[in-house]
């Protein structure tokens, strides 16, 4: 083998082991990213929902609501509330602090019901907040790989009786 | 030039050193791959144990509730839920001097188990339920939850409104009319100037007139989902079921007293509701000695058992509970006369029936001190014919029918029934006294609060 066969051969198997790592590294990393992503979507989603319903389901009731942000007051007086910023987090505010819950939230809605029950377990929409006795609410998030929406997490949905 | 390699050692140490490398870039990969996997499931699975846990929680809150309405129904006996613990296998205790009831349940397969404490406060019943749930948080090992709920019950009242049914209202005619007045209160009722006596104020509705001491809590509801109000002049609310509809006549009109009295037509806003929902417990006889009677006057405080009322008759002792197993007839202007200082509680089956100028409970004419209870078997109240009524009654299973017609008569009082049918002439008097009354129908969810510390 002469010289130059050899660095010709080297230099294709460079650039061929070079491609076959960079596309594993490209594959590897969007499985990688994606774990990572879910993992963190189906956390803020179960984190917030635990407290979200914890908080509704003691309540005693509904002081302001519009579809993208609802508050509450607590038997002991004290209120508290959720409110979406339209395309970007959800915020709980409590005793004047407040707490990112949800980040990269494309949608969120709320809606609030009456506590009985139709048929086919439907719920009479209440009409004003006097009435609300059950909050319902829905949202999906997402999260960017390179740019682009690579993970969209299907939409959650609870409906939390007020307790009191 | 030739270059010498020793091709055989130099391939084997490169290929050594790529499978290595590439074991080793897998092998992470793989193990990056399962730890995720495995955190999620943890994750997953304790917030399912978590979510379950309020379930079991709630479900012991279910058996303390099922406890303390032992007697639902039972007003007298409501608050004696405690005697029957024990049999209910209930485990009872002392704890800071107040006695504790406890017991505790494995639901079995996986479900988990939850422990419920329960004991009488001076508000009421209050109950704490424990709700545990196992879960796996290693490959190994396994995790308990656990979420506490705290309840405080109270009883709620028998008669919270004027009118409360569980299918219709429908009022027909013209002259219908429904208000409110206190009679433990001097500026709603019409009180004796002096000595005072008897304790309380009566009241007379008259009808569209204005009237002083008239107030605007003539509730009428419904677990169904229509209220006809017709023409009547309703001073107060009208409560549906959700999804029901509360019509009103040309001449009708549900509001406050200045919404009414000012000749307002239609519901005023606010005044008109579909929220009702409310469960009416039937109602049985106390377990007592009844002592069988067959005359027409009470003179000596007692439990008394009766076939029925059909004549006058005079109550004057002070404490008198009746079992009437075919109710009250009254017509030709006949009385069941209550003394001032008498206080009646009737069981009754059959029907009530008060027409032809009867009165009931002519003698005080305060509701408060005659409830009657009807039992399943009373299907049918009637008051027609300038018949009056002071009373507040009970009967989940009866048809109401309150014919007017005459000059004079009504209702004070309070009335749950099964529907109700008014016609043209008849007034209605809620006494709002009766609300305050010991008189409860079943313990209700006072306040829910999860506890969170440990």
């Amino acid at each position: 083998m002469t010289l130059m066969e050899l660095m010709i051969s080297v230099g294709i198997a460079t650039m061929f082991v070079l491609g076959v790592i960079i596309l594993t590294q490209f594959t590897l990393n969007q499985g990688l990213f994606a774990i990572a992503n879910y993992t963190d979507l189906n956390a803020k989603s179960r984190q917030t929902l635990d407290r979200l319903s914890r908080d509704i389901r003691s309540s005693s009731q509904v002081t302001a609501f519009a579809t993208n942000s609802i508050s509450l007051t607590n038997l002991d007086g004290t209120g508290f509330s959720y409110t979406w910023d339209g395309s970007n987090q959800l915020v709980r505010t409590y005793a004047g602090s407040s707490t990112t819950m949800l980040t990269n939230c494309d949608y969120l809605c709320f809606n609030i019901y009456q506590r009985n029950p139709s048929n086919n377990f439907i719920f009479y929409t209440a009409t004003n907040i006097a009435q609300a006795k059950l909050v319902d609410v829905s949202w999906h998030c997402s999260r960017q790989y390179l740019g682009a929406k690579l993970n969209t997490e299907s939409v959650q949905t609870a409906r939390i009786v007020i307790r009191n | 030039m030739k270059i010498q390699i020793h091709r055989k050692r130099r391939e084997q140490g490169t290929m050594l050193l790529v499978t290595a490398l590439i074991a080793v870039v897998a092998g992470s990969t793989l193990a990056y791959f399962l730890t995720r996997a495995q955190q999620e499931s943890f994750v997953v699975n304790r917030s399912e144990a978590w979510n379950k846990a309020l379930v079991v929680a709630e479900a012991g809150i279910e058996e303390g509730m099922s406890l303390i309405n032992r007697n639902n129904g039972n007003s007298t006996a409501l608050t004696n839920w405690y005697t029957g613990a024990s049999a209910d296998g209930w485990t009872v205790s002392t704890s800071s001097g107040n006695d504790l009831y406890t017991i505790s349940r494995d639901l079995g397969n996986g479900m988990g188990s939850y422990s419920v404490s329960l004991t009488n406060s001076p508000t009421g019943p209050v109950i704490l339920g424990i709700g545990k749930v196992t879960c796996k948080n290693s490959l190994m090992g396994s995790d308990t939850v656990s979420r506490k709920i705290l309840v405080y019950a109270s009883s709620s009242s028998a008669f919270p409104g004027a009118l409360t049914v569980k299918s219709t209202i429908n009022m027909s005619g013209n002259n219908v009319t429904i208000d409110s007045y206190d009679s433990s209160d001097p500026l709603h009722s019409y009180w004796p100037t002096y000595p005072l006596a008897p304790g309380y104020g009566t009241y007379t509705n008259t009808g569209s007139t204005p009237n002083t001491p008239r107030k605007a809590n003539g509730n009428v509801a419904t677990d169904g989902s229509i209220i006809n109000v017709g023409n009547a002049q309703i001073y107060g609310h009208a409560d549906t079921a959700p999804g029901g509809s509360t019509s009103v006549g040309a001449n009708g009109s549900v509001g406050n007293v200045t919404w009414v009295d000012a000749g307002n037509q239609g519901i005023a806003p606010g005044y008109s509701e579909d929220d009702m929902n409310v469960v009416f417990p039937d109602v049985t006889v106390p377990a007592t000695n009844w002592t069988t009677f067959s005359g027409s006057s009470i003179t000596n405080s007692g439990n008394y058992a009766m076939d029925s009322i059909g004549g006058n008759f005079s109550i004057t002792a002070s404490n008198v509970v009746l079992y009437l197993t075919n109710g009250i007839n009254l017509s030709g202007n006949k009385t069941v006369s209550i003394g001032p200082n008498s206080y009646v509680t009737i069981y009754a089956g059959g029907t009530i029936n008060d027409g032809g100028n009867g009165v009931i409970n002519n003698g005080s004419q305060h509701p408060v001190q005659m409830i009657v209870y009807g039992l399943p078997s009373l299907t049918s109240i009637t008051l027609h014919g300038n018949g009056a009524m002071f009373a507040a009654i009970y009967a989940p299973e009866a048809a109401v029918s309150y014919k007017g017609g005459g000059n004079s008569g009504g209702f004070n009082g309070a009335l749950t029934g099964s529907s109700v049918v008014l016609t043209g002439n008849s007034t209605f008097s809620y006494d709002e006294s009766l609300a305050r009354l010991n008189m409860k129908s079943g313990y209700v969810i006072q306040s829910w609060t999860e506890l969170t510390g440990p």
